[in-house]
């Protein structure tokens, strides 16, 4: 045997984890020694790692073309399957249970409400009283299927359905009475969903903001879906100051807003998450602050072009309305 | 089955045990990286590797049972699955501090032997990585090749590697390998 071979034939006994503890340090020091074995060791290092690597895939190909299909152990053990069935379960027996109240409490005819009603089957009808809902999955089939509602009557009326108004203290005569009123705006176009304060038609149910949900915190408090209605505050308790809202998706990474004969539109892409309008009315002053994704801003009325939101920073201030926007 | 069952199939490289294990407990070890912060794809990732470190150890016959597969299997995902958070937790660091990460240095080298293997036959292909990885004896490589005997296996085993070496030698000089 040469010294070549006998070099090759050791090296590859030591690869393979074929030397003894002594075998291995005499190995260990004759590569010390010798520059030719200790580069034809590092050759011989690659070639074995090349075939490990080489094998190691070809197990995993193979592994790979298993079906490791899920029986139906399996799919009960699924904890998110369980989570979305059990979702929409619950969002199916209260959207019915929140139907049938809200069919006997507002079932005057003629009414926005109604024919909306009307146009939903009762499970498209999502309607909760002062529910903790804790799932995403429930709010964005509500969101959905009313925003699917919606594109339906914005392509008959060619007119974008997001007016809103609500009073923050309507809301809690309502969470009082837990028995909310419908609206007549037999004036108003009937693509217009124009809550007034007054006439309230709101169905109570708990609007999260999906962060919140994601952290399944507990939902409280009645807001409602801002592809349909948005909560404005502290408005007088007269008709007539309603600030009809309109919003229009755009994609640009800020948000925008313009005033124009009273109606505010706003510019963005809101990414289905709620927004607030806070209006501060004095005796000779109105000041609106619009609140969206957990931050404030001012929004000056007489703003005839678009401009981007003003983001409000005084930590006074931004206090001060968020105790005003909880109504503490 | 039965667990010794499926370990002598193992010792034999049978593969269709192999199959036989990843099926049954895919859905429990891909639990333990799922409920950890993994993803589907990481948990398939350290089943699979965790399942191949158990084959290589009943292949060589240095198992000792002294539970069950499943619990064994058990344990290596978890310890793939630590030292998985433990390299990702340690990558963050690095990027934050600045260091520059150096994609595997000798994934090159694995590059080029792979080209080599690749051209390399069926049999030749399959004594070596079955010695190599799996660590399989002769006699073990001698049965699944259906040679004659062990001697038989450690001849190919040892003309195949020859010319593995030769080929890799003469498509890439050494500079080209060791830079």
């Amino acid at each position: 045997m040469t010294n070549f071979s006998r070099h090759t034939e050791l090296i590859d006994d030591y690869l393979s984890g074929g030397l003894s503890a002594s075998e291995e340090s005499s190995f260990m020091e004759l590569m010390e020694t010798d520059p030719i074995l200790k580069e034809e060791l590092l050759f011989q290092q690659s070639i074995v790692g090349g075939l490990k690597e080489y094998r190691k895939d070809e197990l995993k190909q193979r592994l790979n073309g298993i079906s490791v299909g899920v029986g139906l152990m399996g799919f009960l053990m699924n904890f998110a399957t369980y989570k979305l069935v059990a979702a929409v379960l619950t969002l199916g027996i209260v959207g019915y249970g929140a139907f049938q109240i809200i069919d006997n409490d507002f079932g005057k005819p003629g009414s926005y409400i109604d024919n909306y009603k009307e146009s939903l089957s009762e499970a498209d009808y999502p309607s909760v009283e002062n529910a903790n809902l804790k799932t995403t999955i429930e709010w964005i089939e509500i969101s959905n299927r009313v925003d699917d509602h919606f594109k339906e009557l914005e392509n008959t009326k060619n007119q974008i359905v997001d007016n809103v108004y609500i009073s923050k203290s309507e809301i809690d005569k309502q969470e009082d009475d837990k028995t909310p009123k419908l609206a007549e705006n037999s004036d108003k176009n009937s693509s217009d969903l124009m809550v007034s304060k007054s006439k309230v038609t709101v169905p109570a149910f708990s609007l999260p903001q999906f962060d919140d949900v994601l952290e399944e915190e507990t939902l409280a408090g009645i807001e409602l879906d801002d592809y349909n209605i948005n909560n404005s505050d502290f408005t007088s308790d007269e008709a007539g100051d309603e600030i009809e809202i309109k919003k229009i998706q755009k994609n640009n990474r800020s948000l925008q807003y313009k005033f124009r004969q009273g109606k505010l539109y706003l510019f963005g892409d809101f990414k289905g998450k709620t927004y607030e309008l806070l209006e501060i009315n004095s005796a000779s002053d109105r000041k609106l602050y619009f609140y969206f994704n957990k931050q404030y801003f001012k929004l000056d009325q007489f703003q005839k072009s678009v401009k981007d939101l003003s983001l409000i920073t005084d930590r006074r201030l931004v206090k001060e309305l968020e105790i005003i926007r909880n109504n503490r | 089955m039965k667990d010794s069952v499926i370990l002598e199939r193992l010792n034999k490289g049978d593969e269709k045990a192999l199959d036989y294990l990843y099926k049954k407990y895919y859905r429990m070890m891909t639990k333990i990286v799922l409920s950890n912060n993994g993803t589907e794809e990481e948990a398939k990732d350290i089943f699979q590797d965790g399942l191949l470190v158990f084959w290589q150890k009943a292949v060589r016959g240095d198992l000792i049972l002294t539970s069950k597969i499943s619990t064994f299997l058990y344990s290596i995902c978890l310890n793939l699955w630590r030292k998985e958070l433990d390299r990702k937790s340690r990558l963050t660091n690095e990027i934050k501090d600045g260091e520059t990460y150096q994609a595997g240095e000798s994934e090159e080298k694995v590059k080029i032997v792979r080209t080599c293997i690749d051209e390399l036959g069926d049999t030749c292909r399959k004594i070596l990585t079955y010695h190599y990885f799996d660590g399989m004896s002769m006699q073990d490589i001698a049965d699944k090749m259906e040679f004659a005997n062990a001697d038989t296996a450690k001849t190919k085993k040892y003309k195949c590697k020859k010319r593995l070496d030769k080929l890799i030698k003469s498509k890439y000089t050494t500079g080209d390998f060791f830079d």
